[in-house]
């Protein structure tokens, strides 16, 4: 079979339908990269046009056009989308465009869930939106402080608009990072070792896991305000036992990370790109990877020093202050990692480098403006000044929009094929420089003159008048400078000439396919021996091309493609994927539908719309797996492996683990939470205590160990080649012990919104609930499955995610009876 | 997974302690404990003076352990970034718990 040849089946296997229709049912990771990238910078249009609204009212004290209710929208939407709909879904876009192609394999581990989460990301910014458009937008502010947005105070749906589409939105995160995780753990081609691993696939993992890990616990505060809002639970609430800290807790412990989860990836942006600019390889790959673990994992213990003004015991001040400080050490390994990188190399000034330049300088300054408002006192001052948002543009802007923009013209030969023939992006670059420091160093100033934050107007005698001007002619400035790189990269990929093949020399896999790369990335899977495969061999692209590394035989109709062992990079499996469907983009309308059916308080839409994914969900776990048992099938160069489904630790496995390691931390947030309540908040103890049941408390520990030990038994019998299916559905029958015994705690919760310590175990009791139901679904699920013949002494894999969930929540159902029962013995 | 967890278990260990001295602090500094005991402020800072050493005791394990042969993976690169991932965990439990040697109050 010829390279032509190979190609034509390759791509009638994998191409999505012609013509637009096909983006409705497209699973292709490049098409969906594409599209999110296409989404986000939408958004970013949007997020800037309202930036350039913000420093039009500021431009003078005189301005007038938007009055305080409209300006307070603005700044909200502005921050909230710049945040939400456009920093995030880049990376997601970006990093789900890139990641199989630097890996050296055919698709991400989910094709449908990377569709899924496109459609959810969407459908939760259309309808943010509408509420910008309809004049309902949130108003409280990108971090939503309670009490201000309570019900008491923000009675309007504006803070519901947030509350619910951001929680649509961040499914979508949640999806990519446990695809993106399993993606860089799993899928690889052969050979390619964890320290063969391009390190922008060490950079997404971590930032990957920072999501999983640090989006939660904003999901659960959104929820519990919404149920305050909706509900009267009152979590946030001084005299009902609430605490409106809690609030800041539950957001900063998410929204620390969530500046790193931003600027990591564009840190491994700027670790790719830098070293091909400077035609050399980075300097100490080992110490970056370990910098970039440690910076994730201090991340998450600074959410304090966004409290320091709150009054908390100075102790605590100390512990965080300390931590603060800690992170500049990581942070400069890197750049000391990409100075070293500069100086052994041959720097070469092209467009991209000049990015990285502007974001070397903008971060730094950015980094020291950093440490001054981790000292305390200092940040006594300033906070809540414009120094503030100054200091935080430094860093969103130049630690992101900088080396997203590098890496946007690094890989637009790629997305494009084409070469840039005009001087625009120069000029452009210019700009933007120019512009942003115009705009942003002037904020600083007027700051420490003491203009504060989200003021809509000022004195004209306060002295700023002359800074503000500046600044907004400044912003324009930028802006104009952004419109021309929209215009550039629009020419570039429309009119520009073709290219060729790897315009940089860059050493990476993503080089060594056609530009663009085709819809099956790689017609075969290469055998990687390098961490610069394309340098170490420079026929790579034409052996890859010519069908000499693996699965380089189209077989039928199946979409293959391999997995590794995690950290050999040895091949283990064979893994088919689904083909194009429509059922991703009809999941996330019915999961929009439940979310709007909230929003506008039409409760009984609500169960239908579950209902709905319910069914879903079942259809879309339907159709995977198989009846036969195949036996290991050859994958090319003499090598045999066995499919997926016959291993244990299937696809289906690993996603689930990374999912309940975010659904864990979700746990963990709300027992934080109540513990934090108990201990801090001042409206305690409540009236009265949930009076302790025994018979309840040993039912519900009584089924979640027989649950455990049913599921080993099914699993032991499954194995051993007997039926599994009566035990399967008595694992079902303990399962609705335990679900009976924490309903029954459920219903008994004194007062719920009457107090707060009510509130917190109705929704310790509902989360405990929601994991028993949707184990018994599984494990119905599961015995349809055995009786319908999916199942067998090989094909085991689906016993194993099962018993995932079930162990789940046969643990966090006792934890839920616990929680209810000790304390009040102990008191 | 067992590479993976050799490489996370260092800074996940202080990321764990961390948490559980500044909870404790939170529990010190909570108005339903604090009357209750006698001299009930000196005996919560011995608590958690004790917590912190606790901490470095346990992280100084853990580098020996990934340093140690029985534990060591078959991949040099893993070996070495969980060593230093180790050391770092190390100075950053000793840095983030020093603060409870010089400062007690709740105030
Ligand atoms: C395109 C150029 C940009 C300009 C001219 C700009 C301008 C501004 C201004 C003047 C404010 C202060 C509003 C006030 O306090 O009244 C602000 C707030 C903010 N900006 Fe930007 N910005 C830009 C880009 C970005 C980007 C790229 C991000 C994030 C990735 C971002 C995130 C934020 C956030 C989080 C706030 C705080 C909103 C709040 O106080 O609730 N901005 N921006
Ligand atoms: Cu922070």
């Amino acid at each position: 079979m010829n390279a032509l040849k190979r190609h034509r089946e390759l791509d009638a296997i994998w191409a999505s339908e012609k013509g637009w229709t096909g983006w409705f049912s497209t699973v292709n990771h490049s098409d969906l990269g594409r599209m999110f990238l296409v989404l986000a910078f939408f958004y970013f249009a949007v997020g800037g046009i309202l930036s350039m609204l913000i420093r039009a009212q500021l431009a003078t004290p005189h301005s007038a056009f938007a009055g305080p209710e409209v300006y307070n929208q603005i700044f909200t939407m502005h921050g909230t989308i710049m945040m939400f709909l456009f920093a995030i879904p880049a990376i997601e876009g970006l990093a789900v465009y890139l990641i199989p192609k630097l890996l050296g394999t055919r698709d991400l581990a989910y094709p449908r869930l990377t569709a899924y989460g496109f459609w959810c990301y969407a459908f939760g910014g259309a309808m943010l939106l509408f509420s910008l458009f309809a004049g309902i937008a949130p108003d409280g502010g990108w971090f939503m402080y309670p009490p201000l947005t309570g019900p008491l105070h923000s009675p309007g749906i504006n803070t519901d608009f947030w509350l619910i589409g951001i929680t649509f939105v961040e499914i979508s995160a949640i999806c990519a990072a446990v695809e993106l995780t399993v993606s860089i753990l799993k899928y690889r081609a052969p050979g390619m070792s964890l320290d063969k691993m391009p390190i922008f696939a060490w950079y997404i993992l971590v930032t990957a896991l920072m999501i999983l890990t640090g989006f939660p616990p904003l999901i659960l505060g959104s929820v519990l305000l919404e149920l305050e809002r909706a509900f009267g639970l009152p979590f946030f609430q001084t005299d009902l036992g609430g605490d409106s800290l809690l609030w800041q807790h539950l957001f900063w412990l998410f929204g620390h990370p969530e500046v790193y989860i931003i600027f990591l990836p564009a840190a491994g942006i700027v670790s790719t790109v830098l070293p091909v600019m400077a035609r050399t390889t980075l300097l100490g790959y080992g110490w970056v990877v370990a910098a970039i673990v440690a910076l994730a994992f201090l991340s998450f213990g600074l959410w304090v020093h966004h409290m320091f003004t709150t009054g908390i015991p100075s102790l605590g001040v100390a512990f965080f202050s300390a931590a603060s400080t800690l992170v500049a050490v990581p942070t400069a390994v890197q750049i000391f990692a990409w100075i070293g990188t500069l100086w052994k190399g041959r720097p070469d000034l092209r467009l991209p480098m000049l990015y990285i330049l502007g974001f070397f300088l903008t971060f730094v300054i950015g980094g020291l403006t950093g440490v001054m408002v981790a000292i305390v006192p200092f940040d006594w001052q300033v906070h809540d000044t414009a120094f503030i948002t100054a200091h935080l543009h430094y860093v969103l802007f130049g630690g992101f929009v900088f080396p997203l923009l590098a890496g946007i013209y690094y890989w637009l030969p790629l997305f494009s094929g084409r070469q840039r023939f005009f001087r625009l992006g120069e000029i452009a670059f210019a700009l933007v420089f120019a512009g942003f420091h115009g705009t942003f160093l002037a904020m600083h100033w007027v700051g420490l003159l003491g203009q504060r934050r989200r003021i809509h107007t000022y004195d004209a005698d306060a002295g700023w008048t002359a800074i503000n001007l500046f600044s907004s002619v400044s912003s324009f400035i930028l802006a104009i400078g952004l419109a021309m790189v929209l215009v550039d990269v629009i020419l570039n990929l429309f009119v520009a000439v073709r290219g060729k093949r790897n315009p940089w020399n860059a050493g990476t896999l993503e080089w060594a396919t056609m530009a663009p790369p085709p819809s099956y990335n790689f017609a075969s899977l290469p055998e990687i021996s390098s961490r610069d495969p394309a340098h170490a061999d420079p026929g790579l692209p034409n052996r890859i091309a010519g069908g000499e590394g693996y699965l380089g035989q189209p077989r039928g109709t199946l979409r293959e493609t391999l997995t590794v062992d995690i950290a050999s990079g040895r091949p283990d499996y064979v893994v088919r994927y689904p083909a194009n469907t429509r059922l991703p983009i009809t999941l996330a309308a019915v999961t929009g539908l439940f979310f709007l059916s909230l929003l506008v308080k039409v409760y009984w839409i609500v169960p239908i719309a579950l209902i709905g994914v319910v069914l879903l969900a079942c259809r879309w776990v339907w159709g995977l797996g198989q009846r036969v048992d195949e036996g290991p099938v050859p994958v090319g160069r003499g090598v045999s492996l066995p499919p997926a489904a016959e291993t244990a630790k299937s696809p289906g496995w690993w996603g689930s683990v990374f999912l309940l390691i975010a659904d864990a931390t979700f746990f963990g947030s709300l027992i934080f939470g109540y513990a934090f309540l108990w201990t801090i908040a001042p409206g305690w103890p409540p009236p009265e205590w949930l009076q302790p049941l025994a018979p309840e408390l040993a039912a519900g520990v009584g089924g979640a160990v027989a649950a455990a030990v049913l599921m080993r038994l099914t699993i032991r019998r499954n194995a051993d080649g007997r039926p599994a299916r009566i035990t399967c559905l008595l694992t079902l029958a303990a399962m609705g012990m335990l679900g009976v015994a924490v309903a029954t705690m459920t219903g008994r919760v004194p007062a719920p919104t009457g107090h707060a310590y009510g509130a917190a175990l109705l929704v310790v009791g509902g989360y405990g609930m929601l994991h028993i139901a949707l184990a018994a679904l599984m494990l119905g699920f599961l015995s349809v499955r055995i009786a319908a013949g999916y199942v067998s002494v090989t094909r085991k894999a689906e016993l194993h995610i099962v018993r995932l969930w079930v162990d789940y929540a046969a643990a966090t159902g006792v934890i839920c009876l616990l929680i209810a029962h000790v304390p009040v013995l102990l008191t | 997974m067992s590479d993976v967890i050799r490489i996370l278990i260092a800074p996940l260990v202080w990321l764990a302690c961390f948490g559980a001295i500044y909870g404790l602090h939170g529990l010190s500094c909570s108005a339903t404990f604090e009357p209750d005991l006698p001299a009930g402020a000196a005996i919560w800072q011995l608590l958690m003076i004790l917590a912190g050493g606790v901490a470095v005791t346990v992280q100084v394990c853990l580098l020996f352990a990934l340093r140690h042969r029985a534990f060591a993976s078959g991949s040099g690169f893993v070996n070495r970034v969980s060593a230093i991932l180790a050391w770092t965990s190390l100075a950053a439990t000793l840095w983030t718990s020093f603060p409870v040697l010089l400062s007690s109050s709740c105030a």
